[in-house]
């Protein structure tokens, strides 16, 4: 009896004991992660954050599939399928609101780059015991990084086709908080901020001599120098850039019996980045694209154009109608390049390859002998006969047509149309003929998401005639 | 046999005393006698009192006592909880037989209240109660299911038909309240994550059907629930926020062994077919489809409008003009073999009668000092959807041991294994019933050889596979085991003062596993997928309480402190297998040829609390009623310094019915007044770590990195703090003929605790802040009526109604807008002004008689079509998913016997977007996005018969659009497909037969039951109650997208007590 008391008396007390000396772990940290705070102390930690920044471009929002293919889906070349879902529609009829979902998505997810980038660069400071010559390359990594991303941001939300304009994107270089509004910068401005990055990124990364395609190395930072140079008209510069990539020698242009490599082995020599994914971090190219040999519209995001198929019919021996499927028996067309790997799902991104380099230098010189040179290198290696100035007489297919043209057949389902005709004002006369909605230059670039705009108060403001 | 013995024993006794030779009357002498109740079961622990003393006992285990009276006129007041007071004047007996009466009185009943009970005349707060014989026999797998209907104030409905499923219970408007077993808080949310809505790429688009682990608990085990809905629930404080759910599980009474036997068996099936068009109609359909086409060039063209709505180009390019312009004779038929006679009902293909079985066994009993209660069951329900079950086995244990006078311990165990067969995709756009509506009448289920058809060879490109295939082919199975068990001690220091110690743990993990056979859609390029989850969770709880009770003259206290802490901890893991060579039914993950592990943001939740807990409740001779609560919580959610959260609250009550001026009244029963204002806090929306911001772990080539995985907001967060503010009323009136009671309320939701969207620059979405307030009012009304009451025949009469108004009053960010389907257009608006749960979409203007146009209200004012409609311009608000009240209305009949229970439920003036219709009623669409896409091949999808009094003549007036192919002639998220979601349910219907007591048993009873027997709703779609979106989200609620609908269950049982 007595015991009994002494007992429960006991249970009490230990509870009590148990309870002041906080059993309970009240004060709990995250296991599988660290804090931001402790990450940036040493080159480990600095080393993991550059890991994380490039898995940042791997998400399906991004360079995982959809920024690319939602990009070509509103051109020439894409096709809404899937179940008649509108915010794929949109993309299809050109006609993108600033509700859609894919958009917002997309818009956070690059911006997150840019923040991963930043952390990085600010975090440096606290970082101890790494050599400075690390600090440059890992520095150099996250610059390129950072206005790669603000470039894709600009193409898409931005009037990157007119440096007068005041609508550029928000540009952002320091880590932020998070009721941080920046505004919009002007298109000159962001393209300055863009080539700054680029420029420096340049100068730490000099003395590198890896040309692994997928991390950043000084040919990368040309390359996206040479291709930002060429959206702002500043053709000299553009044509520069694409020089030292094609002198860099790392790289070369498949031929016409092997270029469908590009698209079946990983780090072809035409890559100059590329993002890589495998069977554990699978990317959504294959899914999106092709799904599997008899699937139905529904399956697939982003299907072909007949539009694309008739473009190609009219270009007899070009190889690359290859790489469009015709004989789906749900009837129905869509790209090849993806359609490799059903299992494994790992298809890259190609984000810069060296015929890009070839293609902006002919449109940086022109209709001249180089120009020229530099487009046939793509056009024989084809299937294509060589392009000879005579054609641009009168009667013949203009110079820069053929150039889009080549442009069109060459990375098609790689996320490039769609920029190529906005920054060549084509828009309206390439797509109204393919849409029953209206469309104008505001039809250029996407709009700025709605819920960007109601987060930001109305400080972050809207493209015009959205 | 027990019992008889007793029995026996007592009589023999009484006999003895009564055959003694009578003692001469001394002033003291000694009084022994029995309580028994009406049926003559001894009572025991009731209490025996001699009037104007405090002289008193309570009898023993077999109901008797004895008792030293002085004086011969001495009075014995006889008493026991939900009992007639009795009073028996002694002369000079030395051996009294008094039998009590239950007391008709609802007041008298015992109220739990979370940390004890109350007597009912007693409670200050708004509380629902149900017992369990307002339940019982429910071939229902779900707890909630219990009270649909019954109590004022609480709204439960049924998202889906799927077995195991959660029900969607809101108290006062307010969802995902914190339900307590046997004084043990228990997770409740869903641990499955077997994706329910996934994309063709795998991933979650949406929350989908949510599997409740509530479900683990046997409804048949309890014994009543309580439910405090206002200021009362402060006592659980933190979690309280949403209304707490107290659930008092059955335990042993000392006295004869009793051993229940419950069986019930039923068959169910789909409530309602939609009627779909036949073979014959949807080729007319198309037909149709195409000849109004061509009249719409023509029309446009002969008004000077050619090529408004497509070019001639366009119908050439679909083939149905050829190239002069001219119609082509039956384009179509080549695409429609009419010949094959194929007429297939794909909703008799995946619905089927289906079985549900309960079977239950318990044993109850004791002595005075060991009380037990000890049950088993086994639930085994069939899906009304093919290949779809769940099977549920239960075990409980309640004991209870009374040491000695002072100490006393129990022990509360429950476990439970379940296994739900699921299917697959339930609620979203791949989904078996969401294929099935839709799908082609021309196709087959199989091909001559047997194997399946290919849905992508007919005429229907809604379709993501063949729905029976589907059904089949994806073994998708939830297994969850669940341990329940709590241990507690009880220290009685005095009559007045006692402690109370419990530890308790409550332990699930559910696996799931999901194979895709390389048949299916998903899986043939990969050659199976086998899909794991898995989620282990473990959670101890220890409490510790003091109750203080006092009683000095008519001042009676009782006081209540103690303190608490929990920890919880959840383990998740999610894995991949494809390609499998050999796989069977479900294969290994072993045998995969790739395996993915998925890197989870968070794989290991943990959280832990620490309260101290308060409660005075004092009154004056049961008049005047005071309580106070207050609780402190800290939670490990939130950062150091904020994670202390505060809820006190405050309530009185006056007995009117104690004072004179009503004394005379015999109209007047009972009547109280109550009031009360509390505060209770939630935390249940922001996840566990938000307390500084990290970095998680991801993956680039193969390397593991870190990423941004959180941010923080510029305020650290703390609780969300509610405030309730409540007056209500008890009363009996009439000679007990109505009873009820009446409640208004404020309650406000402060420092919303939410996701507050931040500007995209940041890299992220959102972050978690305190902002926002969301008001909710209301007004709730029970009453309660003993319409006839005689030997023979008897009737009762319940009815509940509840008006209840939802606003937010404030936002950090106005006007955002959310999606059902992060994929799909945004569905819903969350406002200033508006309540939760606010639809937006375009404004449907009708039909145009002169061409069968449905027209969209645009921005401007203006009339437009389907193809010009901007929905980020037009979407207006367009109504809300809220009730404008519901209620319920039950009569219960006793004729002899026989009993019979009829529950019926209503709702009015909610509304439901219909999102899977616009598919139902594409009225010929040929499913191409733009009009030179359209092609012949396929349509998208058959329609319902609706369509056939669609717009087919200028000059008519319809609200159906004309059939187009080569135009969709409807804007999906219009109100359009905005509905009515009013209705009126007969939702129970139970007759019973009660034998009696015979020479084998003490009771048996026969029931037939029906269960969901009738729906009256103007709704187009299967249930107006079904939310694709599992409803666990008040902001995208009422949106059905083809889920699950409910079953109706007729089923006859056996309840027999030995």
């Amino acid at each position: 009896m007595k015991k009994l008391i002494y007992i429960s008396i006991a249970s009490f007390s230990v509870a009590l004991i148990l309870f002041t000396s906080s059993c309970v772990k009240v004060n709990q940290i995250y296991p599988n992660g660290t804090q931001a705070t402790q990450l940036f102390k040493d080159s480990a930690g600095l080393s993991k954050a550059l890991v994380g920044l490039y898995s940042t471009l791997e998400v399906q929002e991004y360079y995982g599939a959809y920024y690319p293919l939602m990009c070509d889906l509103n051109s020439d070349n894409g096709y809404a399928g899937g179940y008649n879902n509108n915010a794929i529609n949109e993309f299809g009829a050109y006609s993108v609101t600033s509700s859609n979902a894919f958009l917002q998505n997309t818009y956070v997810a690059i911006y997150k780059t840019i923040a991963s980038a930043n952390a990085i660069i600010a975090g440096e400071a606290t970082v101890t015991g790494a050599s400075t010559q690390y600090l440059n390359a890992v520095k150099g990594q996250a610059l390129a990084l950072r206005a790669m991303a603000h470039f894709d941001l600009l193409r898409a939300f931005g009037y990157h086709w007119d440096i007068t304009s005041p609508y550029g994107i928000p540009v952002v270089t320091t880590p932020q908080t998070s009721t941080s509004i920046v505004p919009r910068a002007t298109v000159i401005d962001t393209y300055s901020a863009i080539i700054a990055d680029l420029q420096q990124s340049a100068d730490l990364l000099k003395n590198n001599i890896n040309r692994n395609p997928n991390y950043v190395n000084p040919a990368v930072v040309n390359a996206l120098l040479a291709r930002v140079y060429l959206y702002k008209k500043d053709y000299a510069n553009a044509a520069k850039f694409a020089t030292l990539v094609i002198n860099d020698g790392s790289y070369a242009v498949l031929d016409q019996n092997t270029f469908t490599q590009i698209y079946t082995t990983k780090n072809s020599k035409e890559s100059v980045f590329e993002l890589p994914f495998n069977s554990q971090t699978q990317s959504g190219y294959n899914a999106a694209t092709y799904a599997r040999p008899t699937a139905a519209l529904t399956e697939v995001l982003f299907a072909l154009n007949s539009d694309l198929q008739s473009f190609f019919q009219n270009r007899p021996g070009d190889l690359r109608y290859n790489l469009v499927d015709t004989t789906n028996p749900n009837g129905f067309l869509r790209t090849l390049k993806y359609s490799s790997d059903i299992k494994l799902k790992d298809n890259s991104a190609y984000v810069i390859r060296i015929s890009e380099m070839y293609l902006i230098r002919a449109e940086a010189l022109g209709n001249t002998t180089d120009g020229i040179n530099d487009l046939n290198k793509i056009r024989t290696n084809r299937g294509l006969p060589a392009y000879s100035p005579s054609d641009s007489e009168e009667d013949g297919p203009d110079y820069f047509q053929v150039l889009a043209d080549e442009n069109r057949a060459e990375f098609n389902f790689e996320g490039h149309r769609y920029f190529d005709l906005a920054r060549t004002g084509d828009v309206v006369n390439y797509l109204q003929p393919l849409t029953s909605a209206t469309l104008t230059v505001t039809n250029s670039c996407f709009p700025i998401p709605l819920r960007e705009i109601n987060a930001t108060g109305g400080v972050v403001v809207q493209n015009p005639g959205y | 046999m027990q019992q008889h013995l007793r029995l026996l024993k007592t009589i023999l006794i009484i006999l003895a005393f009564c055959l003694a030779p009578r003692l001469t009357m001394a002033q003291d002498h000694v009084i022994k006698g029995t309580v028994i109740d009406q049926q003559g079961n001894p009572m025991p622990g009731v209490s025996v009192s001699i009037k104007g003393t405090n002289q008193g006992v309570t009898t023993a285990v077999d109901g008797t006592f004895s008792l030293k009276v002085s004086g011969e006129n001495s009075v014995l007041i006889f008493s026991f909880l939900g009992y007639e007071k009795k009073s028996v004047e002694i002369k000079s007996q030395t051996t009294i037989r008094v039998t009590l009466e239950e007391s008709k009185s609802e007041l008298k009943e015992v109220l739990v209240v979370g940390y004890g009970s109350q007597k009912k005349s007693e409670v200050t707060g708004a509380i629902s109660s149900i017992k369990n014989k307002e339940f019982k026999d429910q071939p229902v797998s779900n707890l909630a299911a219990s009270i649909e209907g019954k109590l004022s104030g609480i709204n439960v409905t049924q998202p889906s038909g799927t077995p195991g499923a959660g029900l969607l219970v809101s108290i006062r408007g307010a969802q995902n309240p914190l339900y307590v077993v046997d004084g043990v808080p228990m997770i409740s949310e869903s641990n499955s994550s077997l994706g329910t809505s996934n994309n063709l790429g795998g991933e979650s688009v949406g929350n989908g059907q949510n599997l409740s682990s509530i479900s683990d608990i046997n409804p048949n085990d309890i014994e009543s629930i309580e439910i405090l809905k206002d200021a009362s629930k402060a006592i659980y404080g933190s979690r309280a926020a949403n209304g707490v759910i107290l659930i008092t599980t059955k335990r042993g009474k000392a006295g004869a062994t009793s051993i229940d036997f419950n069986v019930n068996l039923g068959v169910q099936s789909v409530e309602k077919k939609i009627p779909f068009l036949n073979s014959q109609q949807f080729y007319n359909l198309t037909n149709t489809a195409i000849a109004n086409d061509i009249w719409v060039y023509n029309n446009d063209k002969a008004n000077g409008n050619e090529g408004s709505h497509f070019a001639l180009s366009d119908m050439q390019t679909a083939g149905i003009v050829d190239a002069s312009g001219k119609a082509i004779p039956n384009p179509a038929a080549q695409y429609y073999d009419l010949t094959s006679g194929i007429n297939t009902n794909w909703q008799d293909q995946i619905f089927r009668n289906a079985l549900v079985g309960n079977y239950q066994l318990s044993i109850s009993g004791g002595t005075k000092k060991i009380k037990y209660f000890v049950g088993g069951s086994y639930f085994d329900q069939d899906g009304i959807i093919i290949s779809n079950y769940y099977k549920r086995y239960n075990l409980r244990a309640n004991i209870d041991y009374q040491v000695t006078d002072h100490i006393s311990f129990g022990l509360n165990t429950s476990t439970s294994y379940s296994d739900n067969k699921r299917s697959f995709n339930d609620n979203t756009y791949t989904g078996v019933v969401t294929n099935a509506l839709g799908a082609s009448p021309l196709m087959p289920v199989r091909n001559q050889d047997g194997t399946y058809a290919d849905f992508t060879q007919y005429q229907a490109a809604w379709l993501s596979d063949n729905p029976v295939k589907s059904a089949n082919e994806i073994n998708a199975h939830t297994y969850t085991d669940r341990v329940i068990s709590s241990a507690f001690g009880e220290y009685k220091f005095n009559k007045d003062l006692k402690f109370r110690t419990t530890w308790s743990i409550d332990f699930n993990k559910v696996n799931d596993n999901a194979f895709y056979s390389a048949l299916t859609n998903d899986a043939q390029a990969l050659g199976g997928k086998l899909l794991l989850g898995e989620s282990k969770s473990y959670t101890w709880l220890n409490e510790n309480t003091f109750t203080y009770q006092h009683k000095f003259g008519k001042n009676n206290i009782t006081l209540l402190g103690g303190f608490s802490q929990q920890e919880s901890r959840t383990n998740l893991s999610q894995s991949r297998g494809t390609g499998f060579t050999n796989p069977g039914n479900m294969p290994s993950i072993n045998d995969a040829e790739i395996v993915n592990q998925k890197i989870l943001d968070y794989p290991l939740v943990y959280d832990a609390l620490e309260s101290f807990i308060s409660r005075a409740n004092y009154d004056y001779d049961g008049k005047y009623l005071l309580s106070a609560i207050m609780r402190a919580d800290r939670s490990s959610k939130f950062p150091t310094g904020h994670q202390w959260g505060y809820f006190p609250s405050i309530s009185a009550g006056w007995n009117l019915t104690g004072e004179e001026f009503l004394s005379e009244n015999k109209s007047i029963n009972t009547l109280k007044l109550r009031a009360s204002y509390g505060l209770s806090g939630d935390q249940t929306n922001v996840p566990a770590y938000q307390n500084y911001a990290y970095y998680g772990i991801s993956k680039y080539d193969g390397n593991f990195g870190y990423v941004p995985l959180n941010q923080l907001g510029p305020e650290p967060i703390t609780w969300q703090t509610n405030k309730t503010f409540n007056i209500g009323t008890d009363f009996e009136l009439f000679n007990h003929f109505l009873s009820g009671s009446i409640e208004y309320f404020i309650s406000s939701e402060t420092k919303l605790l939410n996701q507050t969207p931040s500007p995209g620059t940041t890299g992220f979405a959102s972050f978690y802040s305190n902002f926002g307030e969301i008001q909710d009012k209301g007004l709730e009304i029970q009453l309660n009526t003993s319409n006839i009451k005689n030997k023979d025949f008897s009737w009762n009469s319940s009815f509940n109604i509840s008006f209840l108004n939802n606003t937010i009053k404030s936002l950090k960010i106005d006007n955002q807008y959310i999606s059902s389907y992060n994929d799909q257009f945004q569905t819903h608006i969350l406002k200033v002004g508006q309540p939760v749960g606010t639809f937006i979409g375009v404004r449907f203007a009708g039909v145009d008689p002169a061409n069968g146009d449905a027209l969209y209200y645009a921005a401007d004012g203006t009339k437009e079509r389907a193809d010009q409609v901007n929905f980020t311009r037009d979407a207006t608000i367009i109504g809300n998913a809220r009730p404008k009240f519901f209620g319920g209305f039950s009569n219960d009949f006793k004729y002899k016997k026989f009993d019979l229970l009829i529950a019926t439920q209503f709702s009015y003036g909610s509304k439901v977007f219909n999102l899977i219709r616009p598919t139902y009623e594409s009225l010929g669409w040929s499913g191409a996005a733009t009009p030179s896409g359209a092609s012949l091949a396929t349509v998208y999808a058959n329609n319902d018969t609706r369509v056939l009094g669609a717009w087919s003549h200028p000059g008519q007036i319809t609200d159906i659009p004309r059939p187009s192919f080569l135009l969709q002639n409807y804007f999906p998220n219009s109100s359009e497909f905005l509905e009515d979601g009013s209705f009126f349910k007969v939702r129970t219907v139970n007759i019973g037969y009660n034998i009696g007591k015979t020479k084998l048993f003490n009771s048996m009873r026969i029931y037939a039951h029906a269960e969901n027997l009738l729906t009256l709703s103007k709704y187009i779609g299967y249930d107006p109650e079904v939310s694709s979106t599992g409803g666990g989200a008040p902001e995208t609620a009422g949106v059905d997208y083809a889920a699950y609908p409910p079953a109706r269950t007729i089923s006859l049982g056996l309840d027999i007590k030995f």
